[in-house]
């Protein structure tokens, strides 16, 4: 039961802290909210990216033209072969004779393909990769071309391969960024607790002599940083709403003008939780490491 | 109940605080520790305390040698001691009540338990009207008696002054003095250090002289 006292005295105290310097209060949550919400904006808009190119890549096609007289035989070899791929989704057979009726179907063609004597169309296979991963399907491409009767193979993923490598660097830009904004946001919670416990030295100084212990003194600190962690974690989330709700409702204007829907859509209530997790756990970590230090120079000679 | 055998406190290797000093305290006795300034009284009162370690020798409280004991332990250990600094050490932007309910609050005593405690430690030091004064607002022999108000909230069993009448007049002075026998008297153990002989001379108890960190008989 003093135990649970304890805790409530510490974070009575810690909230007492925050209202007695409002100013300086709300000042380090901007700061929090900013640190926690850049990240945040940024993976929003990476994962909105990477969901909409998994849509658009959704049937990129590779496109395994066959030997000009390729047996039936070899066609159905080829055929078990993409059957048994594990990188292949799904596959199309084209004959040339379809591929030629297709062609004679389109009328800006048409003329052109009725004064050729021959069908110079090879039957093809059109292939559907399992992954839209660009080093799948460049292994994919280079084991199809080495296939009996398959006389050429056709990707076309450049756009794709540029866009993963966008992703990727943004992702490691991410990572970067949170690395920096976090250590950031630790130092500043370390200062903010340096000021606190300069404030407190009497009371700190006091309390050791008559018989508090280590974590008796830390515990309001913690909870002063947890708490400006938590409430910067909430303002990172209004942030990024704000900014999503302006940025969608024009969004939503250009992609009228398209005849298509574009939403960037925001954190999942999961991620919401994180953010604050995030907040919470930086702001610990950072009185953690102030009061450590501080108590350290306290310690029984 | 306390035994202090060679104890050696220096913090440089020249010239230490306190060589050699031993002696011993019964329970329920009076010890007074007297000599000039930078004798080594306070050092002394700050090892017996646990709050600092001596270089050598040993200090038993209750069988229990408190300088082997490990720091987590310390702060348990300081709860069994009343504890009056010379330099007071009042939080001066909490009132009298709160001064005398730190311990308490340290110790984990419930919020009822609390004012009960607070308010018979502040009557036992003739406080008790000024239980929501500022510290700032007393005199010097008040602010005296708040510190032993503190420092006797947790009931300890040994009570260390450290110059407790330093700075006052006479008659505050022998207040201070009457109220540090009172416990006494009520088995209380007083270690009381001061480097005024003449509070000494006028009671039959216990004293051990500190000379240049040494006991001299």
């Amino acid at each position: 039961m003093s135990f649970l006292f304890s805790h409530i005295d510490a974070v009575n105290h810690s909230i007492k802290q925050i209202f007695k310097q409002p100013i300086h209060g709300i000042l380090n949550i901007i700061v929090f909210s900013l640190s926690i919400g850049l990240p945040l904006l940024f993976l929003i808009i990476v994962n909105n990216v990477s969901k909409y190119s998994t849509s658009l890549s959704a049937d990129p096609q590779i496109s395994l033209f066959l030997s000009k007289n390729i047996s039936q035989n070899s066609i159905s070899n080829i055929e078990d072969i993409l059957k048994k791929s594990p990188q292949v989704s799904q596959y199309t057979f084209i004959s040339k004779q379809t591929a030629l009726a297709n062609f004679q179907a389109r009328d800006d063609l048409k003329d052109l393909i009725m004064s050729i004597e021959d069908n110079p169309l090879p039957d093809a296979f059109i292939v559907k990769p399992s992954s839209t991963e660009p080093k799948i399907i460049e292994q994919f491409e280079k084991e199809a071309s080495t296939i009996a009767g398959v006389e050429d193979v056709q990707v076309d993923s450049d756009w794709l391969k540029k866009l993963h490598v966008f992703l990727t660097t943004s992702r490691m830009t991410l990572v970067l960024l949170t690395i920096l904004l976090a250590t950031s946001l630790v130092v500043i919670v370390f200062n903010t607790i340096r000021l606190q416990i300069l404030i407190q030295q009497k009371e700190i100084e006091i309390s050791k002599l008559i018989g508090a212990t280590n974590s008796f003194i830390r515990r309001p600190f913690l909870y002063f940083g947890a708490f400006q962690g938590f409430i910067g974690g909430g303002g990172a989330l209004f942030l990024n709403w704000s900014f999503l709700s302006l940025f969608n409702h024009y969004l939503h204007k250009l992609a009228n003008l398209y005849n298509s829907i574009l939403v960037i859509s925001g954190p999942s209530p999961k991620q919401m939780l994180f953010v604050l997790a995030i907040g919470v756990t930086l702001g610990w970590m950072g009185a953690w490491v102030a009061s450590s230090k501080h108590l350290k120079y306290l310690e029984y000679q | 109940m306390i035994e202090a055998s060679n104890i050696t406190k220096s913090y440089n290797d020249t010239n230490p605080i306190l060589r050699d000093v031993s002696f011993s305290v019964d329970k329920g006795e009076m010890l007074f520790i007297t000599g000039p300034s930078g004798a080594g009284k306070t050092t002394l009162l700050r090892l017996i305390g646990a709050l600092e370690r001596p270089n050598k020798g040993s200090i038993i409280i209750g069988g229990q040698d408190i300088t082997k004991m490990h720091p987590n332990s310390l702060p348990f250990l300081r709860r069994n001691f009343g504890l009056i600094f010379q330099d007071l050490k009042l939080l001066m932007d909490r009132n009298v009540f709160d001064n005398v309910a730190l311990p308490l609050f340290i110790s984990g005593y419930s919020r009822s338990e609390i004012p009960k405690r607070v308010r018979a430690a502040l009557d036992k030091v003739g406080l008790m009207h000024k239980e929501m004064s500022m510290p700032i607002t007393l005199s010097g022999g008040e602010q005296q008696r708040l510190c032993i108000a503190r420092a006797i909230i947790n009931r300890p069993a040994i009570l260390l002054a450290d110059e407790p009448t330093a700075n006052l007049d006479e008659a505050y002075e022998r207040e201070i003095i009457e109220i540090l026998k009172d416990f006494n008297r009520v088995g209380v153990t007083v270690i009381m250090a001061t480097h005024n002989v003449n509070i000494v001379r006028s009671m039959h108890v216990k004293n051990i002289y500190l000379e240049r960190g040494a006991i001299v008989t």
